[in-house]
């Protein structure tokens, strides 16, 4: 995994234009996939000046074409499944996957239901969870920066 | 002419059993607002309400599967109509929409309200619905206790109203005596610090979309710090799980009213200047819709901040859980939610919930938004979506 982290900088920092110090940025990609929104409420904060996760390096993206990891979110509802396959499907190579929060891990709460296909794991090979229901915006940027800084 | 039907209790008031003729007669000729309407077993349920906006809860019997539809007299009623049919199976005769809702044709079974679940059917392009987790069939067959944290997760910024809902409805099924003082000054402080919450994302959210990024970033700051605030007084930043039918699991920590009263600072420090400094309201001003929706979140956080300090003051002593009852009954609970009221309906039997619904403020926000977005240019849309912060999760459960 520290393989595919250390591809995904080394293209980000071609694309960002050379080996300058510093540059190490990561776009992350959030798709929801039927969360109740309080691991979005986290993920906002995170993204927010309350965290700045710009400055650990990680910034979001919303067209998969420019995404280095995707970061998904809720149980996957089996409506939402087509949908997270093809966001998947468009992001380039070198790319991951992280499960935000109990849902996107296994499940959480909603695991069993008919209407739920289970964690990201249903869906995707998964490369890094962040557990907690909802986890803090602390722990989910400490668990995506961690991921990177190998 | 309702008064005329057969009844069931409901809590403390009554569910009228309608035949299809007195359904079909209140549908066109009684003008009472219809909040909700859901299905259960071998019946579908309609919300009223009455002049004084008491409810008025009635029903009809589902006959081979079908009902009369109310859509043709009642068009807010077409999207009740739909989810009634893919999640009981229950077909609207005479409905004006006849598409699915929330069934795609991507579960392994149709119709998962129904009993016994029918077997699946071919799969139908989806266009909402993604939301949808199962939460009115996952709550089934559990006590009001262990369902109340599906309650909890209907949406993230009202986890709190949903789960006061909750156990007002499984408080009022049960019959037993009502909670704890203490327990309802506390559900109290929680709502507030939810619907200051919710409020400060509104303002946050337009700010982002009206391109005012210090006044975006402040709010930031401020959630975080009501978050952090909340997680101080009761062990979690959205106060998930606090509030169960009965009472509330746990107490206000030591030190978590200081630090819930500390927000008073953090609101003027951060807030008021920024607030000042990008104009917002001048901006806003061709947008009475978005402006309203700012005002009255500033409304709700000034409102909030003064209304804490008076719930921490008179918070009364005592005992902050009652044990449930076993019983058998129906109940409605609600409460004021963040982005409106917040409505639970529970049916149990021998203490464990055999129907259930739970109606989310999106199910009027989220036709609201619409209408509100149709009547602006183009380039205000993101304003008006901002403004609204409408969630599928609310009303496709
Ligand atoms: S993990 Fe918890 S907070 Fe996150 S989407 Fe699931 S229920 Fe909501």
């Amino acid at each position: 995994m520290r393989a595919l982290w250390r591809a995904i900088r080394d293209n980000v920092t071609r694309r960002a234009g050379g080996g300058a110090a510093g540059v190490r940025r990561v776009a992350l990609l959030h798709r929801d996939c039927g969360s109740c929104n309080g691991c979005e409420i986290e993920l906002r904060l995170m993204a927010s000046a309350a965290h700045d996760a710009a400055r650990r390096g990680l910034m979001f993206v919303s067209a998969p074409q420019h995404a280095d990891v995707l970061v998904v979110t809720g149980p996957v509802t089996r409506n939402s499944q087509p949908a997270l396959g093809a966001a998947w499907d468009a992001m380039p190579d070198p790319k991951m996957v992280v499960a935000v929060g109990d849902c996107a891990v296994d499940g959480g709460v909603f695991r069993g239901s008919y209407a739920v296909a289970g964690g990201v794991g249903s869906t995707l090979l998964v490369d890094g969870a962040i557990r907690g229901c909802p986890p803090t915006a602390q722990q989910i940027l400490d668990g995506l920066a961690g991921l990177f800084e190998v | 002419m309702i008064g005329g039907a057969g009844s069931v209790p409901c809590g403390e008031g009554q569910r009228f059993l309608l035949e299809a003729e007195g359904w079909r007669e209140m549908a066109a000729s009684v003008d009472l607002p219809l909040r909700a309407m859901w299905g259960d077993e071998g019946t579908v349920i309609a919300l009223l309400a009455d002049a004084a906006g008491s409810d008025v809860l009635v029903s009809v019997a589902v006959e081979a599967g079908f009902y009369p539809a109310l859509s043709p007299f009642r068009p807010e009623a077409a999207g009740f109509e739909r989810m009634i049919r893919d999640l009981w199976g229950f077909s609207a005769v005479g409905g004006i929409d006849a598409r699915p809702l929330l069934d795609f044709g991507h579960w392994k079974v149709t119709q998962p309200m129904a009993r016994p679940a029918a077997p699946y059917a071919p799969p139908e392009p989806p266009q909402s619905g993604v939301a949808h987790k199962g939460t009115l069939a996952l709550l089934r067959g559990k006590s009001p206790r262990a369902a109340a944290r599906f309650a909890a997760r209907v949406d993230g910024a009202a986890t709190v109203a949903h789960s006061i809902a909750f156990a007002r409805a499984a408080e009022a099924a049960s019959g037993g005596a009502p909670i704890h003082a203490r327990a309802r000054g506390l559900r109290e402080i929680m709502a507030t610090v939810e619907r200051m919450a919710a409020a400060v994302e509104t303002i946050w959210r337009v700010a982002e979309a009206a391109g005012a990024g210090v006044l975006a970033g402040r709010c930031a700051l401020l959630r975080a710090a009501v978050a952090r605030a909340a997680g101080a007084a009761f062990g979690h930043r959205l106060m998930m799980d606090v509030v169960v039918p009965g009472g509330v699991s746990l107490d206000i920590a030591e030190g978590g009213g200081p630090a819930l009263l500390r927000l008073r600072r953090d609101w003027a420090d951060s807030l008021v200047p920024a607030l000042a400094a990008e104009q917002l309201a001048v901006r806003l001003r061709d947008l009475p819709v978005v402006a309203e929706r700012v005002d009255s979140a500033l409304d709700t956080i000034a409102t909030g901040l003064a209304a804490l300090g008076t719930a921490l003051d008179a918070l009364p002593e005592g005992g902050i859980m009652r044990a449930i009852a076993m019983a058998e009954g129906e109940g409605i609970g609600r409460t004021a939610g963040p982005s409106g009221e917040v409505v639970h309906w529970l049916r149990l039997e021998s203490g464990q919930i055999a129907g259930g619904f739970i109606l989310d403020p999106a199910w009027t926000e989220g036709p609201a938004c619409a209408a509100a977005r149709l009547a602006v240019a183009e380039a205000d849309r993101a304003l008006v979506d901002a403004a609204f912060g409408v969630l599928a999760s609310g009303m496709e459960l």
